[in-house]
């Protein structure tokens, strides 16, 4: 009977001692309750959100920014992309899936929550509060910024769901909303990151003021368009690399591989050029390869080929075609803008977003759109000659003489031109159907050049229909009904 | 009176000696009555006394002292007890019937054991005899048919792999509605292992030899489950294992049994051979707009391209299967003992496969001292699976290239005939080399430890503890060499993958067992903890400087490495009260609290209590005359409990931030994975139950009827939410669901003479409803598994095809305004339906086919299932088989819904032979169209079909060798057997087997995504006894 008192004893006191061994947190990740609480968590956040857009632009950069324009072809039946090169969406297509672009704004949004939080406490520094709000601005505005152009309307999520209890249904926010969501957060982003920041490969100061610019115009609000770049073109840490050289002969039986060798080249093939604004990186080391650029472009059978009526539209004198892409004996065309000296397939590349020409050029479109006199017109075709002038040297340049002839440029002709002349100083780069949709040429362009029919409600992509069926208040687009 | 029962009781405490001058000696055999082979270990006792003995090995007793008018009663396991006057005889020679079902038998329930006669539970056993013969026979495909109520459906027959499991109807949701597996008193680990490539799942419950289980017990209702609380909500299967149990002089025993067998697919599909499918291919492209270019198409004749090649005979082969099992047992008083070892060898019915799995199990009980005693189990199991990839959502699994390949290609090279690595001119992989040199590798390592110790502290009351531990290591390994990469240069891909799990459960129990009287009273309190362990580690790199010898650290680039661990606990107490007078009224009730780790801490603990009652009518006074005539045994009863549910991930309820094995920029990436949700609370499982059981004419006729009504709420559920909260789902409590159902059982001896025939028929109906969900919204969980208040869950919900237009002209859609236009696809914009296109039903009438247009078009689940067993026995000779019915359930034939779709170049059925082609066309074939464009291969019920089947499982036929052939063979049994395995099933279904569920998620069910072909087997196998 004793030993049964004690056994009866031992029970009860396990009893009263065990509630605590319910206690178990994670020991190899991180619970909602203990992260983030360090600056490396935060960093890691951060992070985890360029790798989120990393993750959505990877190969999508230039299936949202090209393919449905008049670039491409579909050269291996590849089912998705030719619907999008045929401009035959559908709202089951994963590329219509907006997941991992909301992915970005999730991490972009903890570290914007938490890290006031953590600097309260003295954790972190104001330095490094600024350093990672900042980014996580910009890098929530550039996301919005992709979602608004490619889906028009989208949910304006800028507070972080931690719990079930955050999950109240949010609906479509209009454009006009998300835009002044995205000016906010750049402006402020901007003034958190100093001035002088150098990297190309995270958010800085001058990629705000870029991807700003780019807002503006898409609003058509030149005069903004402008003042942005302008705070970008004074920034010494960007200049334009260089490729016209008088030192490389015609002739040179190298040639193609000294051109391929220049700085301008260098911008895509070797990363962090001094003409880089925002490059997303790219590296073995990090467990990244960038196979899509091979199989999509390059490889034995690329999924989709440039028509070769788009290649050719390049002047003979334009260095940036032997940058470009390739004519192959075969009769078409190979893009070799991102691949050159690839080591192997899955070699990586980092993928420049944004960089100096484009904003160069992007200006010269703000100028012209604003006002149509002499002036107007040299400070626009200053700008293109400096690229021109970098392409194919100063024969290539456009002279005053004739960019002042109203009855060759005429006003639409020449906001055409600047047009033309971004596609053949941005081709392949994820640019085009963005500039032709900005500039309410999708339609007429599309239709001309490949003869596809653009119903004007098309020019937004379908909801994903897995999105449709759980949203409460998400609507699809009126064309994908 | 009570003066007089004393003076008996004296007189028989003297008996021996008064009577001594009297008494006999008697000696005699009992043998079995149909074939005269001796019965060993029968009881015979002399009634009224204390003198008792067991047969011998030849079925022999000898009883000394026995009272010349005494009678004998002849007790046995499965026999007719009987009772023999001596009348002075002293030699007796007995024959034993066999019954049909025999209420002394002992059942075991959760922490202890109950007589059959006093169940109140709703609980079917099943013993080893019942297990199938072929080597890859699982205790699943022994359950299936036999326990009415419980639907098993294996996913695949690939070796080692699970199945879906639903015990009265599914009743929770999230990847957890298999039952909780109970080993010799220990709850199993019960998570499947997911294979390295993610192309499979392999169940912890298949590392269990067959072979060594004793008996099985299924239990149903929560009346019988609810002392295992809060994962019983699924029923509970207790297993036992052989050997170890029982103590008393019994002489070792070796057991050798061997089966070997010849095991092929039990169906192939027909295919297009190479002519059909370049001319139903061309069409596909030219009616997507686009050119043929590829030289298959254009080059019919060259070499590369000019072959048929059924792709089935190629990856499909017959194999050879064998299992070996050889046991030791026996026990004497003191010390009782089972040992086993079995090997299978399971080749896989696929190319360039092998399976081996080898157990090895120890059982031991000992005594201490009178009053203490103890026990040891120990088992181990090794399994080493050389597989190739059997998903066919991967393209470069084997048994989707076994249906999808291109027929134009061989694998041999057409000049030298060798195996080439690629197909034609390297336009695909040739999955047959990719099965002989890709080597994907599957092993595993399990050890279980089981130690307990019991003490009788006093009369009835007995303490018992108990530790338990296994440790499951999992090591996977695969390697594609250069030659098979697209890439150029080509790389090669090495991934590594080791999963160990560690299990610890501490129990303690103190059970209190008394009669007095007529007054049974059973008492069980005890306490439990539960620790699960596991970690995974991967590896994956890229560029091996070798391809035979390939470490990781060999690896010129590491393209994945992660390490993560996973923790949870589950603290318990639990109590029990039995009640029985006169095993007439029979009343029991448990309480169990279970803490578990996985909930927060206001929600952590669940109470779950339940009460049953019995009444054996039979045995009151006024049933005397029916009971002697007719009913033996009569017995109704009714249950009510709770039980629950836990089966969320460890630290759902905590949300999660995981560290990405990718980084950016050389930077740590640390995602948010997860939302938290500090609502999170058990799934709890309400079930009342009610049951009668009926035994006739002495066990010839026996029935069980049971019905139930089981409604779970709070269900755990990974609820799908919108993406633009940068999740796709989050862990929650959602909705109510509902079953209620009948089940029978009867079992007959329809001939007891020297031919015996036994059958055993089960029927059970199961209806589900979803009563409650979040808002009374509908969900939809894959693309047409939905749940909707008032209907069972997962009811498919796509469009309803109507026919193919035959030409343009035929799609007229009339608006209701009157006015004339044609049906479109998606959108009032979209693409008009042409000629052959799919008619669909426009449910809104508007002329534009989308999603509200669909509807519920069939039910996955069946209307009843059902399961039907003979036994017939002539002298040596004895033929079982079983069947297995299940009726109105409806499948989505999803592998040819994407073949027909044709998003790949991929082979097409002979039933696309029946395409439309032209204008003009009748069919019920929609147009081949490369892509599928416009959507006629979208999921309808065009590709759903009944999947209706009835199966002759298993068919045996045993030959039992006489024992007086064996005499001085040192054998004492000996027999053989021969067998077929899923020899036929009657079905309409078209695809490999109606049989399937290739999701794992019990709300999607009835959908063939097509996996592993389950196998009939030819088997032969002996059974020797020394």
């Amino acid at each position: 009977m004793k030993k049964f008192i004690l056994y009866l004893f031992l029970g009860a006191s396990l009893t009263i001692s065990s509630c605590n061994i319910l206690e178990i947190e994670p020991t190899t990740s991180w619970t909602g309750a203990n992260l983030p609480t360090e600056e490396a968590h935060l960093y890691g956040v951060l992070y985890g959100g360029y790798g989120r857009l990393q993750a959505a632009l990877r190969v999508n950069f230039m299936v949202y920014g090209d393919m449905r324009s008049e670039v491409y072809f579909n050269n291996a039946f590849n089912v998705n992309i030719d619907k999008v090169v045929a401009n035959r969406l559908d709202n089951g297509m994963s590329l219509a899936s907006w997941r991992t672009f909301y992915e970005a704004v999730k991490q972009a949004n903890i570290v914007l929550k938490y890290t006031p939080e953590l600097l309260e406490q003295r954790i972190i520094t104001e330095a490094v509060a600024n350093d990672l709000m900042g980014q996580a601005y910009i890098l929530r505005a550039y996301t919005y910024f992709y979602l608004v152009r490619i889906w028009g309307d989208v949910p304006l999520v800028t507070e972080p769901f931690l719990s079930n209890n955050d999950l109240v249904p949010h609906g479509r926010e209009s454009q006009t909303k998300v835009f002044e969501q995205i000016h906010r957060d750049l402006e402020e982003g901007a003034l958190m990151l100093p001035a002088s920041g150098t990297n190309r490969t995270a958010f800085t100061r001058a990629a705000a003021y870029a991807i700003d610019a780019h807002a503006y115009a898409w609003e058509h609000d030149y005069e903004k368009v402008i003042e942005r770049i302008d705070l970008v073109l004074s920034n010494s840490n960007y200049s334009l690399t260089s490729l016209y050289n008088t030192a490389i002969s015609v002739n040179d039986p190298n040639f193609v591989e000294r051109v391929q060798a220049t700085e301008y080249a260098g911008i895509f093939n070797n990363g962090r050029s001094k003409e880089s604004i925002f490059e997303l990186a790219f590296s073995l080391d990090d467990g990244d390869d960038n196979q899509y650029l091979t199989s999509y472009l390059s490889g034995g059978f690329p999924i989709v080929r440039p028509h070769p009526e788009y290649a050719e539209t390049f002047d003979d004198l334009d260095w940036r075609a032997i940058i470009a892409h390739r004519f192959n004996s075969s009769g078409n065309y190979t893009v070799t803008k991102f691949t050159i000296g690839f080591s192997s397939d899955v070699d990586t590349r980092n993928i420049v977003l944004l960089r100096l020409a484009d904003l160069y050029l992007l200006k010269a479109e703000a100028i012209v759109n604003l006002g149509d006199t002499d002036d107007d017109r040299r400070a626009a075709m200053d700008l293109v000659n400096q690229i021109r002038n970098r392409a194919g040297g100063v024969d290539f340049e456009i002279p005053e003489s004739e960019y002042l002839d109203r009855d060759i440029f005429y006003p639409e002709y020449l906001k055409d031109f600047i047009l033309e002349e971004r596609k053949f100083e941005l081709t392949y780069e994820g640019q085009r159907w963005f500039d032709l949709v900005r500039n309410g040429k999708a339609i007429e362009i599309v239709k001309e050049r490949v003869g596809i029919d653009i119903h004007p409600l098309s020019l937004v992509w379908p909801i994903h229909i897995e999105e449709i069926r759980r949203g409460e208040g998400v609507e699809q687009n009126e064309y994908y009904r | 009176m009570k003066l007089q029962i004393k003076i008996i009781l004296c007189l028989l405490l003297l008996s021996p000696i008064l009577l001594q001058a009297q008494s006999l000696s008697v000696k005699g055999r009992v043998t079995d009555f149909r074939i005269g082979e001796p019965i060993v270990g029968a009881s015979v006792a002399v009634k009224g006394t204390v003198i008792t003995t067991v047969t011998n090995q030849d079925g022999a007793f000898s009883l000394s002292g026995v009272p010349k008018n005494a009678t004998l009663v002849f007790s046995f396991l499965g026999r007719e007890t009987q009772e023999v006057a001596l009348n002075g005889q002293t030699t007796l020679n007995v024959e034993m019937r066999e019954t049909a079902s025999n209420l002394d038998e002992v059942v075991v329930i959760g922490y202890g054991t109950q007589e059959k006669r006093d169940v109140t539970g709703a609980i079917t056993s099943i013993s080893a005899e019942d297990m199938e013969t072929n080597p890859g026979a699982t205790i699943n495909s022994a359950l299936q048919g036999r326990i009415p109520g419980m639907q098993i459906v294996t996913t695949s027959g690939e070796p080692g792999s699970g199945s879906n499991i639903k015990i009265r109807g599914a009743s929770s949701i999230n990847g957890g509605s298999e039952p909780l597996y109970i080993i010799d008193g220990v709850p199993m680990e019960s998570s499947n292992i997911s294979s390295i490539d993610g192309d499979a799942t392999f169940s912890p419950i298949a590392s269990l030899n067959p072979n060594d289980i004793e008996s099985i017990e299924v239990l149903k209702d929560a009346a019988s489950g609810a002392i295992y609380g809060s994962r019983a909500a699924n029923g509970v299967v207790i297993i036992t294992t052989k050997g170890g149990n029982k103590f008393g002089a019994i002489r070792p025993r070796v057991t050798y049994d061997h089966t070997s067998s010849l095991v092929a697919v039990s169906r192939k599909l027909d295919v297009m051979n190479g002519d059909q499918f370049r001319t139903a291919y061309t069409e596909a492209r030219t009616n997507n707009g686009q050119d043929i270019t590829q030289l298959w198409v254009t080059n019919p004749h060259h070499p590369y391209y000019n072959r048929t090649t059924d792709w089935q005979d190629v990856i499909f082969r017959p194999a050879y299967q064998s299992r070996h099992d050889l046991g030791l047992q026996g026990s004497s008083e003191t010390f009782s003992y089972g040992v086993s070892i079995g090997y299978r060898d399971l080749d896989p019915v696929m190319v360039a496969t092998g399976y081996k799995q080898l157990n090895m199990r120890g059982n031991f009980s000992y005594k201490l001292t009178d009053r203490i005693s103890a026990g040891t189990r120990v088992s181990y199991t090794n399994v080493d699976y050389n597989r190739i990839l059997s998903s066919s959502s991967n393209n470069y699994s084997a048994l989707r290239a076994a249906l999808f390949t291109n027929p134009v290609f061989s694998p041999y090279d057409p000049v030298t005939g060798e195996l080439v690595d690629w197909l034609g001119q390297r336009e695909m992989r040739n999955p047959l080399a990719m099965a002989e040199k890709v080597p994907i590798n599957f092993f595993q390592d399990r050890i279980t430890l089981n130690q307990f110790v019991s003490a009788d502290l006093m009369e009835g009351l007995t303490l018992r503890t108990s530790l338990y531990m296994s440790f499951d290591k999992t090591k996977q390994s695969s390697f594609q060499p250069k030659t098979f990469d697209s890439a150029t240069p080509r790389r090669d891909f090495g991934k590594f993958r080791q999963g160990d799990v560690n299990k610890f459960v501490n129990e303690n129990t103190l059970s209190y067992d008394k009669k007095i009287d007529k007054h049974r009273i059973g008492v069980v309190l005890g306490q439990a903890i539960e620790r699960d362990f596991s970690e995974n580690i991967r590896l994956e790199g890229e560029n091996h400087i070798d391809s035979k010898v390939t470490p990781i650290q060999t690896a010129a680039r590491f393209t994945s490495i992660s390490r993560t661990e996973s923790e949870r606990i589950l603290l318990s107490f639990f109590g029990r009260a039995n009640y029985n007078y006169a095993s007439k009224y029979l009343a029991s009730f448990t309480l169990r609290a279970d803490g578990s780790s996985r909930f927060g801490s206001d929600k952590r603990f669940g109470y779950f209590p339940s009460a049953s009652a019995g009444w054996r009518f039979s045995h009151e006074p006024f049933m005397r005359n029916i009971r002697r005539s007719f009913l033996t045994d009569g017995k109704v009863r009714a249950s009510m409990g709770i039980t629950g549910n836990q089966s969320i991930s460890n630290y759902a309820w905590q949300g999660e931030y995981s560290a990405s094995s990718n980084r950016y920029d050389g930077n740590v990436i640390i995602n948010h994975a997860s939302l938290m949700n500090t609502n999170l609370g058990w799934e709890t499982t309400t079930q009342y139950n009610a049951g009668l059981d009926l035994t006739f004419l002495k066990g010839k006729i026996n029935v069980t009827a049971d019905a139930y009504l089981k409604s779970s709420k709070d269900l755990l559920f990974d609820f799908p939410i919108n993406y633009y909260t940068g999740f796709t789902s989050v862990a929650t409590n959602f909705g109510s669901i509902e079953n209620r159902g009948l089940e029978f059982l009867i079992e007959t001896v329809n001939i007891d003479k020297k031919v015996r025939w036994e059958t055993g028929f089960n029927i059970s109906l199961n209806r589900n409803k979803i009563t409650e969900l979040p808002n009374g919204d509908d969900i939809l969980v894959n693309e047409y598994a939905l749940g909707r208040i008032g209907q069972p869950i997962g009811v498919f919900y796509a469009h309803q095809a109507l026919g193919v237009y035959d030409r343009d002209e035929s799609n007229v859609y009339f608006a209701p305004d009157g006015t004339q236009g044609q049906y479109r696809r998606g959108a009032a914009t979209g693409e008009v339906f042409k000629g052959g296109d799919m008619i669909w039903a426009d449910l809104d009438n508007n002329g534009v086919i989308d999603d509200y247009d669909r509807l519920i078009i069939g039910d996955p689940n069946p209307d009843f299932i059902a399961g039907f067993t003979s036994k017939l026995s002539y002298e040596s000779f004895s033929l079982n088989m079983i069947f297995y019915w299940s009726q109105g359930n409806m499948v989505m034939n999803e592998l040819r819904r994407r073949r027909n779709q044709m998003t790949f170049t991929g082979n097409l059925g002979q039933d696309a032979m029946n395409r439309w082609r032209q204008q003009g066309d009748v069919t019920n074939f929609p147009m081949v169209r490369y892509g599928d464009s416009m959507q006629n291969f979208r999921p309808s019920t065009f590709n759903m079909e009944d999947g209706s089947f009835v199966r002759l499982k298993e068919i045996t036929l045993t030959y039992r060798v006489p024992s007086d052939y064996l005499k001085g063979l040192f054998i004492r049994s000996a027999s053989a057997y021969i067998s077929g395995t899923n020899l036929f099933t009657w079905s309409k279904y078209s695809g490999y087997d109606p049989e399937v569920n290739s999701s794992t998620n019990p709300f999607v069910s009835g959908v063939d995504n097509g996996s592993f072909p389950k196998s009939r087997s030819f088997n032969l196998g002996v059974r020797v006894q020394f």
